[in-house]
């Protein structure tokens, strides 16, 4: 049984740490992220803005700005190998074809001085080594797969609405059928009309290459759509992580509950929402202990001196929280 | 404790205007202290030439011509056996004077032709940046040689000349930068809760819309001095024997062969200057820029 | 265009009239008789009021293209200017390059390793050039080249090696400004989402930067370009002078020190034209680097034809 469930470990981060330094300050963005994935399956990473999801992101790819970020520590194996070790080249082959981005504003991700087709074409033709014109034909036929005519292959960014946009976005990072995606809140910047349907259209093509995800996003609606597993970040940590339906259903850490409780209810009458109280911490300066403990309803002192280590509380749902017992007796049974 | 101290700060910061900012920020530029202190140094260094140099800049000493730098000259003297040191401190007083009052003309006049244009737009908007479109029809210096031809040499005509040579640009800043205010946001959030136009001009839309302007006059004065030498050195501006910057270098360029100190150190001021204003501009630019900033 | 060179004719003609000072007094010398000047005004058309005479001289100009005959040496200004343009072009064109060829590779490097050595470098070179007058950078070459050196010439014309030191003092300026101007906008193009998606591609560090990020920095350099080329013009006007080269500038300075003023307003017009043929060039070239203004200029033709 661990065995089977270590070799289907597709995607897996181990204690990544981020920092970023702005004007001397160190902004700790990502504190010690772990994650695993299996392939074809898809994880939320949900969060506040500000919570490290698209620096983790963009550390599984390496593409951040370095200097000013830098990954500090950690390991990313993408089916074992670690990626974060590989030389510059060797990375290189691993974008774009096994792993690839969708970003989450189009208007800014695409190349506004060059047509959508080449900018298709341009990843196809670095990875599969094909000619102009085949890399360009399957430009265009990958355009059609998301929905955009061929004939207009030869515009310009800008002649695209921002859902086009966002397609154009996915056929490119689809084009060479990607091992993994990471989806950075694809939805975001869209119409609510639109998301929809661009979801849907990241979901099939998804299905059809058996592609892993990572589907980062604050929306909790689109988690509850799309993802099997949920991994909470606050601060930079993961705060809570579990398959969909346990996270969803049972959520256990302070904040993820907070999350769910701020969301307007169909069923319930209530006439205020129930937002949680203060702001998320500066990242230049964590609280110590745990880091949402200057906001947390039942934090003790232990939460303000020790750092909370994350544990498994039943199987395969982990928490980061050490007043859970305490929180049982006061809520009654979580379970 | 320690998370209620940075919440205090954190409020107090918001209370600092936006100016404070700036000047803040310019005040931690090091390149930017070092150029205002330059500027600051010459300006005085000119202001108080009588009482720092012991020679007279007028005086002419045929014994002492051509001398080459020494203790008591410390730049040498020129073909009349003026002292150097002494005529460049005095210089001063028309180099500088001729940058900071020709851009005074310059922002005044464009600033206000400019927000006219911006403000009223329509056909007064139209005339106006035709009329500029003729102007700057001509590389700026070259406006400044008709102008100056025109009004011919001497103080006052070189910064009318050179003062109306840069109305054009800054009429466009101006405008360009009054436009955009104009379409942003916060002035309409101001006209929605019934704000008088008035105070939307002054409160709003000028505030915001003179950044570029400040970088550009920061700029100006520095191009003023180096354009006020080039006129001198095609025989309009100042002419010898004024000991404007540019007058001496005119003056050098003769004797460049055998005796280059008499054009090396008047170029040097130049220089000096023009760099010192440029670091200060640049800062500022930045200051006021937050988008260049990292 | 044209309305606009039409002002500049209006208003340097203008400019001119109003001068002060007696034509006629000039040319003939001061031991001219009161009749002998009125002759010379009446046969040069000099009596015909400011409206008739600007209307002729702007005919004479479109039909004709003459700029008139110079008081002084008597020869039409149109003849003297186009003997005298290829030299004025040769120096602006080789500034031109020398400007743009070094400042735009300066200015990316400096703006890929920013904070480095390299970066630093360059900045302070940029920042010595624009705070130096040109001419007298001219003036250390020339003692440096050409006196103590004698690799160049100091003077005149001739082959290749008489326009090096014009042009390298004259695009100091240029090298300058553009560096700054290049690494500002490829500090800002850096940075953009889309230099990211292009790494996410897997394109490599080398094709980021030349085939998705410059091609953007590139609209503010074109757009600076503009004022660049205006600069570099006017520099070269000044900087014949220091070299001693026969071209416009050297016209128009000698003409206006001898109160010449059909010879100088001939030759300022003449720069404005040849000013506004390049801007215009700038403008298609600013079309043809950026597809949003391309989509502008298409659309127009398209809606004027639709139009049709």
């Amino acid at each position: 049984m661990e065995k089977n469930h270590q070799s289907s470990t597709f995607l897996s981060v181990r204690d990544l740490v981020v920092q970023y330094t702005s004007d001397g300050k160190i902004v700790q963005a990502v504190n010690g992220v772990s994650l695993t994935l299996e392939k074809g399956k898809t994880l939320g990473l949900v969060g506040e803005t500000g919570a490290g999801k698209t620096t983790t992101a963009k550390s599984i790819m390496r593409i951040l700005q370095e200097p000013p970020a830098k990954i500090v520590s950690g390991e990313v194996l993408l089916e074992g190998k670690n990626l974060l070790t590989l030389p510059q080249k060797e990375m290189r082959k691993y974008r774009g074809t096994k792993i690839s981005m969708i970003f989450q504003d189009p208007m800014t991700a695409l190349n506004p001085v060059k047509r959508v087709k080449n900018q298709i074409a341009e990843v196809i033709g670095l990875h599969d080594k094909c000619g102009r014109k085949e890399a360009g034909e399957r430009a265009i036929a990958m355009l059609e797969k998301v929905g955009i005519a061929a004939d207009r292959a030869r515009e310009y960014p800008h002649q695209f609405s921002g859902g086009m946009q966002q397609r154009v976005v996915i056929a490119m990072a689809l084009a060479c059928n990607p091992d993994l995606l990471l989806a950075d809140e694809p939805t975001t910047a869209l119409d609510v009309t639109i998301q929809a349907q661009v979801l849907e259209m990241i979901r099939k093509l998804q299905k059809d290459s058996n592609t892993a995800m990572v589907l980062i996003t604050h929306d909790l609606g689109v988690v509850a759509e799309n993802c099997d597993h949920v991994a909470v970040m606050y601060a930079g940590q993961i705060v809570e992580y579990g398959s969909l339906i346990d996270v969803f259903d049972h959520p256990l850490h302070p904040y993820t509950r907070g999350l769910f409780a701020s969301l307007p209810k169909m069923t319930d009458d209530a006439a205020r929402l129930s937002p949680i109280l203060g702001m998320p911490p500066d990242p230049t300066n964590l609280p110590v202990g745990c880091k949402f403990n200057p906001r947390c309803p039942h934090a003790t002192d232990q939460c303000r001196e020790t750092e909370i280590a994350i544990e498994e509380i039943t199987p395969g749902h982990l928490c980061r929280c050490c007043c859970l017992e305490k929180q049982e007796v006061q809520d009654g049974i979580i379970y | 404790m320690k998370n209620e101290t940075v919440k205090v700060k954190i409020k107090k910061e918001k209370h600092s205007s936006s100016n404070m900012l700036v000047m803040k920020s310019l005040l931690k530029t090091k390149s930017c202290i070092f150029g205002i202190v330059i500027i600051t140094m010459l300006v005085l260094l000119s202001i108080f030439a009588p009482l720092i140099s012991p020679y007279s800049y007028t005086k002419i000493s045929i014994l002492d011509a051509f001398a080459t730098p020494s203790l008591e000259h410390p730049c040498g003297c020129d073909s009349m056996g003026r002292d150097i040191l002494t005529r460049l401190l005095y210089g001063g007083r028309y180099s500088i004077g001729i940058g900071i009052l020709s851009t005074l003309l310059g922002t005044v006049g464009g600033v206000l032709i400019g927000s006219i244009a911006g403000f009223f737009g329509g056909k007064t908007d139209l005339v106006i940046m035709r009329v500029v479109d003729i102007f700057q029809a001509l590389p700026s210096i070259l406006l400044a040689i008709v102008v100056a031809a025109v009004l011919g040499s001497g103080y006052i005509p070189t910064v009318l000349a050179l003062g109306v040579s840069s109305i054009p640009g800054t009429v466009r800043t101006m405008r360009a930068s009054i436009l955009t205010v104009r379409g942003m946001d916060y002035v309409e959030a101001a006209t929605s809760i019934n704000c008088k136009s008035s105070r939307i001009i002054m409160n709003y839309v000028v505030p915001n819309a003179m950044a570029p302007v400040l970088v550009s006059i920061s700029n100006s004065i520095s191009s003023a001095v180096l354009a006020a030498a080039s006129l001198s050195y095609i025989g309009l501006g100042v002419q010898p024997p004024y000991p404007e910057w540019g007058a001496m270098l005119t003056n050098g360029k003769d004797y460049i062969m055998n005796y280059p100190h008499l054009t090396l150190f008047p170029g040097l001021f130049i220089m000096i200057f023009v760099l010192a204003f440029n670091l200060f501009s640049d800062a500022l630019r930045d200051a006021l820029d937050p988008k260049l900033k990292k | 265009m044209i309305p606009v060179l039409l002002g500049v004719t209006i208003l340097i003609f203008t400019l001119m009239y109003f001068v002060p000072g007696d034509v006629a007094a000039i040319v003939l010398g001061s031991s001219s008789t009161d009749v002998q000047r009125e002759a010379y005004r009446e046969s040069m058309g000099l009596n015909e009021p400011y409206i008739i005479q600007l209307f002729q001289y702007i005919k004479n100009i479109v039909t004709k293209l003459d700029f008139g005959t110079s008081y002084i040496q008597g020869i039409s200004v149109t003849t003297a200017l186009l003997e005298r343009f290829p030299r004025t072009l040769i120096i602006a064109i080789g500034t031109v390059i020398v400007g743009f060829g070094i400042g735009i590779p300066l200015g990316m490097v400096a703006a890929v390793y920013q904070d480095s050595l390299v970066d630093k470098f360059a900045l302070t070179v940029s920042l010595v050039g624009v705070s130096m007058p040109q001419f007298w950078l001219a003036e250390i070459l020339i003692m440096l080249f050409a006196v103590q050196l004698r690799w160049l010439p100091s003077q005149g014309m001739g082959g290749i090696e008489y326009q090096i030191l014009p042009c390298i003092a004259n695009a100091a300026a240029g090298i300058a400004g553009n560096v700054r101007l290049t690494r500002s906008s490829m500090l800002e193009v850096i940075r953009a989402d889309y230099v990211t998606t292009a790494r996410s591609k897997g394109v490599s560090e080398f094709n980021v930067l030349i085939r998705h990020a410059f091609p953007n920095a590139l609209i503010p350099i074109v757009t600076g370009v503009g004022n660049c080329f205006g600069a570099m013009l006017g520099g070269t006007l000044i900087i014949e002078n220091v070299f001693g080269i026969p071209g416009i500038g050297a016209y128009m300075v000698k003409a206006i020190n001898a109160r010449d003023y059909t010879a100088c307003q001939g030759s300022v017009i003449f720069v404005a034209f040849v000013f506004g043929i390049v801007m215009l060039l700038v403008d298609l070239l600013y079309a043809f680097i950026d597809p949003r203004i391309k989509a502008q200029y298409e659309g127009k033709k398209a809606s004027k034809k639709h139009e049709e």
